[in-house]
């Protein structure tokens, strides 16, 4: 019979390999940021990264000058790429904040050496969606408007419209994402400051620091903020794809309506921006030699959530389907038929099930589970479709109108492409520059993984060490 | 230590028993008086059988995720659940008045009945709402879950007599495939059973509703259990204030699911205001329904809601088992709101008012089920240990507990 404590590990795998302690965490990570060279490979990939965002930028630039009207949009189908890269890209961000704010609360220890990096994804796969909403109003400069200020136009937002929600739940979003982010870091810059070799550097992450010294006072504030942070997050991983998905089902449009869509888009959501996780950090943990802290245990828990969420948007796509028919509504079962053989979009309804609904289904089994080449081609695949899925719920649902006469087919243009693989080159040059100036993985929480961290024999939680501080400030004014 | 129950169980039994039989029989007098109160009776015991076989299959729900997601929390309430699990041989019986009384209570079994537009939707829909259909899905739906509880439970049985840890890992592999299944069961079981009832209404959410529902009522009725058992030898040396915590913080989420599973059904409805849809929620806003509808707001959500992100109330034994008594009241309230306003066959379809709707048989029908119900599962809870003895990871389960 197996040992027991081989059999734990075999159940409960280590989420940190190789012989490290608190120096050789702080070098692996913080060095590259300070001391390699930067490798070859990096500039090759900033500068394809870079020249695609100069498309973007051209787009931008164009269409600015000459209107929406350079986009494939027409009537009926007036919402087409603009909010499905709206949609795809918000809902790549999901990810980053579930594995920064739900696992934290859940005590998941795991999740400290890819959170840094998950959240970066996150913030800039936000800073591509909200271009898209921008754009789409035709005056960006005009953006404002948006906002419910008192002014002499005696206009007010329609606070009935989930697009007013939106605005709100993007914005709110960006700005705690960005805040947990940049308060996770404080005490990785004060590391970097100290660790730095260059004045200049030395400033610039002195500044970057705020003065952070790591007292135990500093420490005893740094885990309240961020425990109330990660309580500020979590609703938003539900809240802002649910008033995504609202910008669709609130309406009475067959295909949009369905009461199923929050709980669906979030799942798609985290699904989608798991799939991102994987296709970020395969690479890295090897042009980076981070295999130690991005294990293949981890890999392979993020297989496996992207099974499970998955497996949820599947579930979306049966019971659409199935009501669809048991609705006996007209327009319902037409809609449904069109979508799936009728229509002349059949093909992208199952490519979308094929990407996300047969090919995941190699997660089940271990094997694909711990190859990376399998996690990233599968990676690859949810990310193309859980983008058609859009295109399906979108531009499928609205090509039939109510009345045949106005019917009509959508095609994109070759701005609609531009603007898309634009926004792609520029998530890719943001991180590009993440990963070169700012340490991708969070050395302070990798160092509390090691075992000498842990001094009362256990893990310990957030809420447990904050309570720890609290009793010794009492004990020892 | 030999884990065995508390004798007082067998007190609980014959308590129970006794509520049980009173119950069924005042139900079976009552529904022999006429077809109105015949038809009374019968959906007075499908609210007692979706309310306590509710909380079968969500055990069984809730034992299939505590081994795909490990943890303390799981260890230590398996036991309770794998025996919730196993009163479903009870409830495939008690779903054989349902069954025979299928044409006395669901309107879509009379077709011939229908007016016009029903007719026509009836008609659509009969390859699956026919009655012979509805049957032989009822049996797989117990055939699948009889499987899983079986084998769940044979396999821990196992692991007590031989110790073999491999049980474990056969016990979560098979959970994955399994919940698939599961939450495609209980999907179809809550459209089938419930939804029905009303046959113009569709939504789908439906079965993610019922699937929050039933496991918040399991998963509070567990709490209570382990609460209680915690005041008593042997569990009194196992459990500690950090398990509750833990189990307090889920029953938050739970509590939170549900709510925005239903928030969304509603908001949604209510702004499509669709004719074929909004009607379910226009009757059930109306007068007495619409006062249950804030009672539900307030009770089933925002005061567990406010309550359970107190440290102190989930780390604290009693007060956690009062709130998750208070949520499975609530889970009686849910379910009367989506069954009690739905069309009587007696009235060719027709509702009755807020006033005229209410019998006493709802309230004597989830006591006469829930009699019988806990009488079976007191009984199972003393058949075997109440932790997995065996179980590799119990030691730190219990141990975790203790830590602050």
């Amino acid at each position: 019979m197996q040992d027991v404590k081989e059999f734990r590990e075999q159940m409960q795998p280590a989420i940190l390999e190789g012989k490290h302690d608190f120096a050789t965490v702080s070098d692996k990570i913080g060095d590259i940021t300070l001391k390699r060279k930067t490798p070859f490979h990096w500039f090759v990939g900033f500068a394809i990264a870079f020249l695609i965002t100069q498309v973007l930028l051209m787009t931008i630039t164009y269409l600015v000058l000459t209107g929406v009207g350079i986009w494939g949009n027409n009537q009926p189908v007036g919402w087409a790429f603009d909010i499905i890269n709206f949609v795809w890209w918000i809902g790549i961000g999901h990810a980053g904040t579930l594995i920064s704010a739900i696992l934290l609360l859940l005590n998941q220890k795991w999740r400290t050496s890819i959170n840094r990096f998950a959240e970066a994804m996150t913030l800039f796969a936000v800073a591509c969606a909200g271009l898209f909403p921008l754009l789409h109003t035709g005056r960006p400069w005009l953006a404002y408007w948006l906002l419910p200020y008192p002014n002499t136009m005696g206009m007010w937002p329609q606070f009935r419209s989930p697009l007013m929600w939106d605005v709100f739940a993007v914005s709110t979003y960006a700005t705690v994402s960005l805040l947990f982010w940049y308060v996770g870091l404080i005490p990785d810059f004060a590391t970097l400051r100290d660790r730095a070799k260059s004045k200049v550097f030395k400033i610039i992450y002195g500044v970057l620091s705020w003065g952070w010294r790591g007292s135990a006072r500093h420490w005893h504030r740094y885990e309240i903020a961020y425990l109330l942070l990660a309580g500020l997050s979590t609703p938003l991983v539900l809240s802002v794809h649910s008033i995504v998905s609202f910008d669709f089902s609130v309406s009475q449009l067959p295909g949009w309506h369905a009461t199923i869509f929050p709980p669906y888009f979030v799942a798609g959501a985290i699904f989608a921006g798991f799939a991102m996780v994987l296709i970020l950090s395969i690479p890295l943990r090897h042009w980076y030699n981070l295999k130690d802290f991005v294990t293949m245990t981890h890999l392979d828990y993020m297989g496996k959530i992207m099974l499970a969420t998955g497996l949820i948007v599947c579930y979306g796509y049966a019971m659409e389907a199935f009501f669809g028919w048991y609705s006996a509504a007209q327009y319902e079962y037409f809609m449904i038929r069109n979508r799936i053989w009728e229509g002349p979009y059949w093909w992208s309804y199952w490519l979308l099930i094929l990407c996300n609904g047969i090919s995941i289904q190699l997660l089940w089994f271990k094997r694909f589970r711990q190859s990376e080449f399998w996690l990233f081609t599968i990676s690859v695949i949810v990310s193309i479709g859980m983008w058609l899925e859009r295109f399906v719920i979108i531009v499928t649902s609205l090509h039939r109108d109510f009345l045949p006469s106005s019917w009509a087919m959508y095609s994109p243009t070759i701005f609609d492409w531009s603007m898309f693989i634009g926004t792609i080159g520029f998530f890719f040059a943001l991180f590009y520059l993440f990963v070169r100036f700012v340490p991708i993985i969070s050395i302070f929480e990798v160092r509390t993984l090691l075992p000498e961290a842990h001094v009362h024999g256990h893990h310990q939680d957030f809420e447990e060490i904050v309570n720890e501080v609290e009793i010794e400030k009492i004990d020892k004014p | 230590m030999s884990y065995k129950a508390p004798e007082e169980l067998k007190n609980f039994q014959r308590i129970a028993l006794g509520v049980g039989g009173i119950g069924t029989l005042a139900l079976l007098i009552g529904g022999l008086i006429s077809p109105e109160m015949r038809e009374q009776a019968l959906r007075s015991w499908l609210l007692g059988f979706v309310f306590w076989g509710g909380i079968s299959i969500g055990s069984l729900g809730i034992l299939l995720l505590q081994y795909l997601t490990g943890g303390a929390w799981g260890v230590i309430i398996r036991r309770i659940v794998e025996a919730s699990s196993r009163t479903l041989t009870l409830v495939a019986v008690m779903f054989i008045p349902i069954l025979l009384g299928a044409s006395t209570i669901y309107e879509w079994t009379h077709p011939e009945k229908a007016d016009e537009t029903l007719k026509r939707i009836l008609d659509h829909r009969a390859p699956y709402l026919n009655l012979p259909a509805w049957i032989a899905r009822a049996v797989i739906y117990f055939g699948l879950w009889f499987l899983m509880v079986y084998l769940l439970n044979k396999w821990s049985k196992q692991m007590d007599e031989t110790g073999d840890w491999k049980l474990l890992k056969k016990a979560s592999q098979f959970s994955g495939p399994a919940m698939v299944f599961f939450v495609l069961l209980v999907s179809f079981a809550s459209i089938d059973w419930v939804m029905t009832l009303d046959p113009h209404f569709y939504s789908t959410i439906w079965g993610f509703l019922f699937a929050a529902g039933w496991g918040l009522a399991s998963y509070a009725f567990t709490i209570a259990v382990l609460a209680w058992l915690s005041t008593r030898e042997p569990m009194n040396q196992v459990i500690g204030r950090r398990h509750f915590h833990d189990l307090g913080k889920l029953l938050l989420a739970f509590v939170m699911v549900w709510a925005y599973f239903n928030f969304s059904q509603f908001l949604i409805i209510w702004s499509g205001n669709l004719p074929e849809e909004t009607f379910w929620y226009l009757e059930r806003m109306e007068g007495g329904w619409g006062i249950i509808g804030v009672i539900l707001i307030v009770f089933h959500f925002a005061f567990p809601f406010v309550v359970l992100l107190s440290r102190d109330v989930k780390r604290n034994a009693r007060w956690l088992a009062s709130i998750a008594i208070f949520i499975i009241v609530m889970r009686f309230v849910d379910l009367y709101y989506i069954i009690g306003p739905s069309p009587r066959v007696t009235l060719h379809g027709a509702k009755l008012s807020f006033s005229e709707s209410i019998s006493w048989m709802d309230f004597v029908g989830p006591l006469a089920v829930g009699g019988l119900w806990l009488w079976y599962f007191f009984g199972e809870l003393q058949k075997r240990p109440l932790v997995p003895v065996n179980d590799p990871f119990l030691e730190s389960a219990i141990e975790h507990g203790k830590s602050h």
